[in-house]
């Protein structure tokens, strides 16, 4: 028999119990959850800084540098919803997380089923707004 | 359901739909600035590569919004 097999090895690996466990980022579902009340309060403090000291820094999830930043003020799916209730009635529309509410019984929704986990991640793109 | 963005890319297709969003955006911002725009620069994400008639598109959109200042 091999030395190796029946010798015990000089330098053990290391226990995985010394491992940190992994901090993990779930991505962030597109359900509804709240009505979003208007944030003005960011604005104001910026347009008080001046117009070269604070930015609004608008993330279109392609790159997601911005993502993971605690000072998000807001985080919307990239989306849009047309309703028309009555044959050339009004037509409502709905954007952000709320037109996935609406979007159940549509042909569209049923698209987004099928499509795969890629496809879904773009679905979730998310738009974010920060100062 | 719409979306802004082309199926599988990150690159904004309907205009009508990302205008919707950048209103909706501002709205929720808070954002009143003078002469009914932006008073604050915008520094704006996009897809690598992204194709010049892209960026010209929302350029002139946030130019709707008399906001002059937009980084990329």
């Amino acid at each position: 028999m091999a030395p190796s097999a029946i010798d015990t090895p000089m330098h053990d690996a290391e226990p995985e119990n010394n491992v940190p466990p992994p901090q993990l980022y779930p991505p962030r579902e597109a359900h509804f959850e709240k009505f979003i009340e208007p944030r003005p309060d960011g604005y104001q403090k910026a347009k008080s800084r001046g117009g070269d000291r604070a930015a609004i820094v608008i993330d279109n999830g392609n790159a997601a540098p911005f993502a993971p930043i605690s000072r998000t003020r807001l985080l919307i799916p990239n989306a849009q919803v047309r309703l028309e209730l009555e044959p050339a009635g009004p037509l409502k529309m709905h954007l952000g997380s709320i037109s996935h509410l609406y979007s159940l019984n549509t042909e569209t929704e049923s698209w987004a089923r099928r499509i795969p986990s890629l496809g879904m991640m773009c679905l979730l793109t998310q738009l974010l707004a920060d100062i | 359901m719409r979306n802004a963005f082309e199926a599988g890319s990150g690159i904004v297709s309907n205009w009508d739909v990302m205008e919707s969003l950048l209103d909706y955006v501002f709205i929720k911002m808070g954002v009143e600035g003078s002469n009914g725009g932006v008073d604050v620069p915008i520094v704006m994400t996009e897809a690598v590569a992204n194709l010049p008639y892209s960026r010209k598109c929302i350029t002139l959109l946030l130019q709707h919004a008399n906001l002059t200042d937009i980084k990329f």
